[in-house]
């Protein structure tokens, strides 16, 4: 495999143009040279090349290295030190001499020039001897991340608090505390792109779906971009329906999580610089479930899942039933209520469809206004919301106070979805159930969820049906809307396709 | 422009809000009210709108009349909307009638029923919007209902119509019940009987035995009373029942939905005074048709619960097995005799039976040319019926023993 980045003929990203597949020379000179030129080394304050004498060997070398990427103390104890006093038989190979020399925990042999320029690139040490085609890289690196911290997003009350960081390794290793078990693969996928990110796979080798892996990694293989930053750019890149209100890849910052996933067989995906994973495949349910619905006991958690299925279904449709009802079925209201709606809009000027969008526009501006604000003026969005949606409209007379209640009940429930993606589907469908209630009543609600509910039967997320285990039915654990006790969940979700359905001791 | 566009833009505007309606547009009428036309010509027509801003806060509506009350003469009271939007600028919307109210002497002309079940096709009407018959003009006992603690005017229909499933003084009647007796034309149908005025027969009866008017009262607000029913055979109205007649006709259905009603007995050892009880019947009635008998045999078994919570005559029911069983076999005797006089009623009075009975009769016969050949209509009137109570005792109430009067004037407590 070749590495495009080098091949690329762009310019105007400022990679340099290199059309080399150069195998190092046996020059120290000649490599030196050629290094320091790619890494603009007069340009380039971070990049370091320092000369070195092997005592053991008696030669001259070179060592390379990004000084922001490294451990300064690790190339002073373990490199520097060790190569210019300590004194070892030289054996017949030098990296065996090497190995010995140097007390580093991952040491690679590079014969070409574009894999020490990768090298250095992740933070690897790059030394270099006079005389040797070969160049050795050491394992220096060391990244700055924030420590680990709780999930944004996915609180709990009970259950583990840590939330993935921006850094791989920590993030694999809260991983691999949850779940130590020699199957569990990491495999890293290079991907194409100019900066050579790297993704790495975790999942539990005999439970996977092999062809999903395989499925992951030509998607992976297909993108070609300059540089994906994060996971999230990743999850754009990876699913199938850029355009779908539906998201197919699941998001999430917590490790338990990744690893209840991995159990089902499920793959996890990670870069450097997310705080989160990918899981893939994933089913509706798995955005409609949380961690703690596993974490409490049956009832209460089902209880749970109860209200939060209320709370999705109300964050569609509440407004839409509304006008549906005040304005083409009447006479489905308490005669009361209806008296108390007729009365109250009376002095209203504008149908209730109008009052609807009016209370929905000034709702989502104050939400994406409160997720903007600075900090400091957070507390001004909350009064001026307040006043604004609360009091000041009913008492103009623009909308009618149980609008207010319709507003607030749907804002509230749309807070209680827990994905993300699945609440900002839920807050734009609104919109078009909304539009549908207004022109055909309570039948277009209904032609509204109908089709809502055939497009999610028709589509998959990496070939499992986003529906199933419920439509089409398959053996599962009976974890959708409500959950068996933990006992009693017996089965992985055979929609999954893993390669042992029964959960069971002993691995 | 791409293809699949083309169809939800049509679905869009191919369909659309023709019936939409804001709310704040509509005038609701929550009674209808039907009397014979002065002119002879159509109907003359009383609806009732109700008010929204009446009683609500911070509308200005706090000191407006509850509804207004419009009577006027049309051909057809469906029909009649358009000529009421004349003078009233909402429009008119049925959605929320609940009664409708006929009056007696138009419930006895054929134009009744054929103006009635005419409604029936509109879809904006309810199909279980009661059905009232008054004793007096439609349009007058709407006028004089005027309900002190209900705010609103449907509230006051809606909840004395309510109340039969306690009381059982009132029978179930609704629309969709009179067209189907009306189709069925086998069994009677009876209607909710009210009145605003008051009649001259005033008379003492014991709990239940009146009929709307009659009630000798002082107060209470609101002229209305409902109480009895209105006899209805093949669509016309033949009679009356009082309270307790209606009471007993409901008990004679099968399945009666009503929960508990208060009754008294006459005390079997001092006749003076009267034991009151909760009825309840426990199980549906049973009552079996031997319709290859001729006269037409129907044996009727009742199961009756009562619980005791009134003895004023001080006797000791509750304790003494053998006073209890006398007080059994009274209230047996009671009940049984008022039942056989409303099946005598029914039968040679009205020549209806006003208990369902018809479903009973079905059952025996393996098609319908058979049962039609059958005839219950004609055979019901000369019928043999037996009715069989049977009383058990829930309850005397918490107490253990009776008071005992002698004892606590001893004490000084009377």
């Amino acid at each position: 495999m070749g590495f495009r980045f080098f091949n690329r003929q762009r310019t105007e990203t400022g990679f340099k143009e290199n059309d080399n597949n150069m195998l190092l020379s046996k020059q120290l000179d000649a490599n030196t040279r050629e290094l320091t030129e790619l890494f603009e080394q007069p340009l380039n304050d971070d990049f370091v090349n320092r000369a070195v004498n092997i005592k053991t060997l008696d030669k001259k070398a070179r060592i390379f290295f990004i000084n922001e990427l490294v451990d300064p103390k690790v190339i002073e104890e373990f490199i520097l030190s060790p190569l210019t006093s300590k004194q070892t038989d030289p054996q017949k190979e030098m990296k065996s001499t090497l190995k010995e020399l140097l007390p580093i925990k991952e040491f690679k042999v590079a014969t070409e020039l574009s894999d020490c320029v990768k090298g250095i690139n992740n933070g690897n040490t790059l030394l270099l001897i006079e005389g040797s085609e070969q160049g050795f890289l050491l394992d220096t690196t060391k990244l700055e991340h924030r420590n680990i911290d709780k999930p944004q997003s996915e609180v709990v009350i009970k259950g583990a608090n840590e939330g993935f960081v921006e850094s791989v390794s920590v993030n694999k290793s809260l991983i691999r505390k949850q779940l130590r078990y020699e199957k569990l693969v990491t495999e890293k996928v290079q991907l194409k792109t100019r900066a050579n990110n790297t993704v790495s796979l975790m999942y539990v080798s005999d439970l996977v779906n092999e062809g999903v892996v395989e499925d992951v990694k030509s998607r992976l293989d297909r993108i070609e971009v300059d540089n994906i930053e994060n996971i999230a750019l990743l999850e754009q890149h990876l699913e199938e329906r850029p355009y779908s209100l539906v998201p197919s890849i699941l998001y999430t910052e917590r490790p338990d999580r990744a690893v209840s996933y991995m159990l089902e067989g499920h793959v996890v995906l990670l870069t450097e610089n997310s705080p989160a994973c990918l899981v893939v495949p994933v089913t509706f349910w798995s955005f409609f479930h949380t961690a703690e619905d596993s974490y409490q006991r049956w009832a209460y958690a089902n209880f749970i899942r109860f209200v939060r299925m209320f709370a999705f279904f109300i964050a569609i449709v509440t407004p839409s039933l509304y006008v549906a009802i005040t304005n083409y079925h009447i006479e489905m209201l308490p005669t009361d209520l209806a008296l108390a709606i007729a009365a109250k809009r009376e002095t209203i000027p504008f149908p209730a469809i109008i009052e609807v969008l009016i209370m929905e526009a000034s709702f989502e501006l104050l939400r994406e206004a409160g997720v903007r604000v600075p900090s400091p003026i957070g507390p001004t969005i909350g009064i001026v919301g307040a006043l604004i949606l609360g009091q000041a409209a009913v008492e103009a007379n623009i909308v009618s106070p149980i609008m207010v209640i319709i507003i607030a009940i749907t804002g509230l429930a749309s807070f209680a979805i827990p994905d993300n993606s699945l609440g900002f589907m839920a807050r734009i469908i609104r919109f078009g159930v909304l539009f549908l209630a207004a022109i055909l009543g309570l039948f277009g609600i209904a032609i509204g969820i109908i089709l809502g509910l055939a497009y999610l039967v028709s589509i998959r997320s990496f070939g499992v049906p986003f529906l199933s285990p419920a439509a089409p039915s398959n053996k599962s654990s009976g974890d959708l809307l409500v959950r068996r006790t933990i006992r009693n969940q017996w089965f992985r979700p055979k929609n999954i396709k893993p390669q042992d359905v029964k959960r069971k001791g002993g691995g | 422009m791409k293809k699949w566009l083309v169809i939800p833009i049509l679905l869009i505007t191919l369909t659309g809000c023709w019936d939409r309606d804001e709310i704040e547009e509509e005038a609701f009428v929550v009674a209808i009210g039907l009397d014979e036309s002065e002119s002879g010509n159509g109907l003359l027509i009383t609806y009732q709108i109700a008010n929204p801003q009446a009683g609500i806060p911070n509308t200005g509506g706090r000191k407006e009349k509850s509804s207004i009350i419009t009577t006027f003469n049309a051909p057809n009271f469906l029909t009649a909307r358009d000529l009421a939007n004349a003078y009233i600028a909402r429009k008119i919307n049925f959605s929320h009638a609940k009664t409708i109210v006929m009056s007696e002497a138009l419930a006895k002309k054929k134009e009744g029923y054929k103006y009635l079940t005419a409604g029936l096709r509109d879809s904006g009407i309810r199909r279980d919007i009661k059905l009232i018959v008054s004793r007096e003009k439609a349009s007058e006992f709407i006028h004089n209902n005027n309900p002190m603690l209900e705010t609103r005017p449907h509230k006051f229909f809606d909840l004395i119509a309510g109340r039969w499933k306690e009381t059982g003084l009132v029978p179930f009647s609704n629309m969709m019940k009179f067209i189907q007796k009306f189709e069925k034309k086998e069994d009677g149908f009876l209607a909710i009987y009210a009145s605003t005025n008051e009649y001259k027969e005033n008379k003492e009866g014991n709990e239940d035995d009146y009929l709307p008017g009659q009630i000798n009262r002082q107060g209470g607000a609101n002229p209305a009373e409902l109480i009895g029913s209105a006899v209805f055979k093949n669509g016309l109205m033949v009679g009356t029942l009082t309270g307790e007649e209606t009471r007993f006709a409901m008990i004679l259905r099968q399945r009666s939905e009503t929960k508990y009603m208060g009754s008294t007995f006459p005390d079997p050892v001092n006749p003076e005074y009267r034991v009151a009880a909760k009825l309840n019947k426990h199980l549906a009635t049973n009552v079996k048709m031997h319709t290859k008998k001729d006269p037409l045999v129907i044996d009727v078994h009742i199961p009756l619960s009562l619980e005791v919570h009134g003895i004023p005559s001080g006797v000791n029911y509750v304790t003494n097995k053998e006073k209890q069983e006398l007080l059994r076999n009274a209230i047996k005797t009671d009940l049984e005799e008022k039942f056989h006089s409303l099946i005598k009623k029914s039968q040679e009075e009205y020549g209806v039976n006003l208990f369902n009975w018809s479903h009973v009769a079905r059952r025996n016969f393996l098609n319908l040319p058979e049962y039609k050949a059958f005839n219950l209509s004609k055979k019901y009137p000369k019928a043999k019926v037996n009715v069989n109570v049977e009383v058990i005792f829930t309850g005397f109430g918490i107490k253990l023993n009776p008071h005992n009067y002698q004892d606590a004037k001893r004490q000084g407590e009377f």
